[in-house]
């Protein structure tokens, strides 16, 4: 019997225009020639399966993009699942990134960036995922735990190659059987101490949209790894920040009731009893102004959704 | 001594990953071009960078220059004539200044 998800989401704020970065002087004068450039990040359908120059150029582009943003988080993730999008050419993008990621422990879910253009029914899953839904009932996810490499790069033939997927991951294969989501490859990488933190970036083709090509997997790969450079570097943060107004306990608190952890286990994490776990809930629920975990999981979710969504810049 | 006249990936890599460090340094302006001389120079071995910005770059108008920044290391002659330059003598009298004046593209290589 299928599970029916119901997460109430905040509509989509209408797009903004972004700062293109950095400006330009007037006049530059440097010893160093670059070959010339495609404007914008949007490449065109070949079948090679290794990026061009220009399309790795295309990749660098938006990653400095990205990195021009770092003192806005959200709309930093926003640009980066945007415009992966836009230039692998697939109908819906996302990220997330979870810290405390080990075999002996579950993840903590921090947050997901999704591109403007949903699937209601994946939306659903992707709204569920990570809250209610343990990360490693994905089955990306569940691979990538049991991986030793710190960079990962799956399609749905790497992570669905048996007939009875089924049993193991019911929600995703509920989603992809109803004939939502044809393709799909996420890459994943840790990052921060003791590669605890995990990031995920995921591409879904929808419906009739076909296949996924080597060359849009490559591509992926090749930004994807980049992306770990930039986040190794500092230039794009992406571990969970603190809710301004709340004690370090109810952030602790909140960061696992965000991961779908049952009060209980919160309980005996925070070496608290269930009653003060419950307590701390109704707190939380008081300071966001919602009536229960699944409205404060959606208000954290349009938090993310509701940022300013900036348009790809045109190249002059 | 390398014959390539093309750039590989991985220097392309490169550069973009100095061009995203600049980047990132949009808020300190002064750190930014800092970081923009002292990276391009650094990918390609140069001794000596320097970013010169001048405004007013019209056909019938001598540019005038707003700012220079130097590279970390710099000849003491080389770089007595980078002090004239723009001030004592006009930036047209440079010779990759004079060329890039005459023509009417946008971006060039001298």
């Amino acid at each position: 019997m299928p599970r029916t998800l119901k997460v109430p989401l905040k509509p989509e704020s209408p797009p903004t225009f972004m700062d293109r970065g950095p400006s330009l002087p007037t006049l530059v004068l440097l010893s160093m020639s670059i070959p010339p450039l495609q404007p914008g990040y949007t490449m065109s359908t070949t079948h090679r399966t290794q990026p061009t120059h220009t399309e790795v150029l295309s990749v660098m582009r938006l990653l400095a993009d990205v990195a021009a943003l770092k003192s806005d988080p959200p709309a930093q993730r926003q640009l980066l699942v945007e415009g992966l999008c836009r230039m692998v050419g697939t109908n819906q993008a996302f990220l997330f990134a979870a810290n405390g990621w080990s075999i002996d422990s579950s993840p903590i879910f921090t947050h997901q960036t999704l591109t403007a253009d949903q699937d209601p029914v994946f939306l659903q899953y992707m709204s569920q995922f990570g809250v209610r839904l343990r990360l490693e009932a994905d089955p990306f996810c569940h691979h990538s735990i049991r991986s030793p490499a710190t960079l990962q790069n799956y399609s749905f033939e790497d992570v669905l190659p048996t007939h009875d997927a089924e049993l193991d991951f019911p929600d995703f294969v509920e989603v992809r059987h109803a004939g939502r989501v044809a393709d799909g490859l996420v890459s994943l990488f840790r990052t921060g101490e003791g590669g605890r933190s995990v990031v995920g970036v995921g591409m879904h083709q929808f419906g009739q949209s076909g296949r996924l090509s080597d060359r849009d997997r490559n591509l992926v790969a090749f930004a994807v790894a980049e992306l770990k450079n930039l986040v190794d570097r500092g230039h794009v943060t992406l571990a969970a920040g603190a809710v301004p107004g709340l004690t370090p306990r109810l952030q602790q608190v909140l960061d696992r009731l965000l991961a779908g952890q049952a009060p209980k286990t919160i309980a005996r994490e925070l070496s608290l009893s269930v009653e003060t776990v419950r307590e701390h809930f109704q707190r939380l629920y008081r300071h966001f102004q919602v009536s229960g975990r699944d409205e404060l999981a959606a208000k954290f979710i349009g938090q993310i959704r509701a940022s300013p969504m900036p348009e790809l810049s045109e190249r002059p | 001594m390398n014959r390539r006249l093309g750039l590989m990936q991985s220097e392309i890599t490169s550069m973009m990953r100095t061009l995203a460090d600049v980047a990132v340094l949009r808020s300190t302006p002064d750190l930014q071009l800092a970081a923009l001389v002292t990276g391009i120079a650094s990918l390609i071995g140069a001794s000596q960078a320097f970013l010169g910005v001048a405004e007013n770059w019209r056909d019938s108008k001598s540019p005038k220059i707003t700012h220079m920044l130097l590279g970390d290391s710099h000849d003491p002659a080389f770089l007595h004539y980078l002090g004239d330059f723009g001030r004592s003598f006009p930036v047209t009298s440079d010779p990759f200044v004079n060329n890039f004046f005459q023509s009417g593209d946008d971006f060039q290589t001298c």
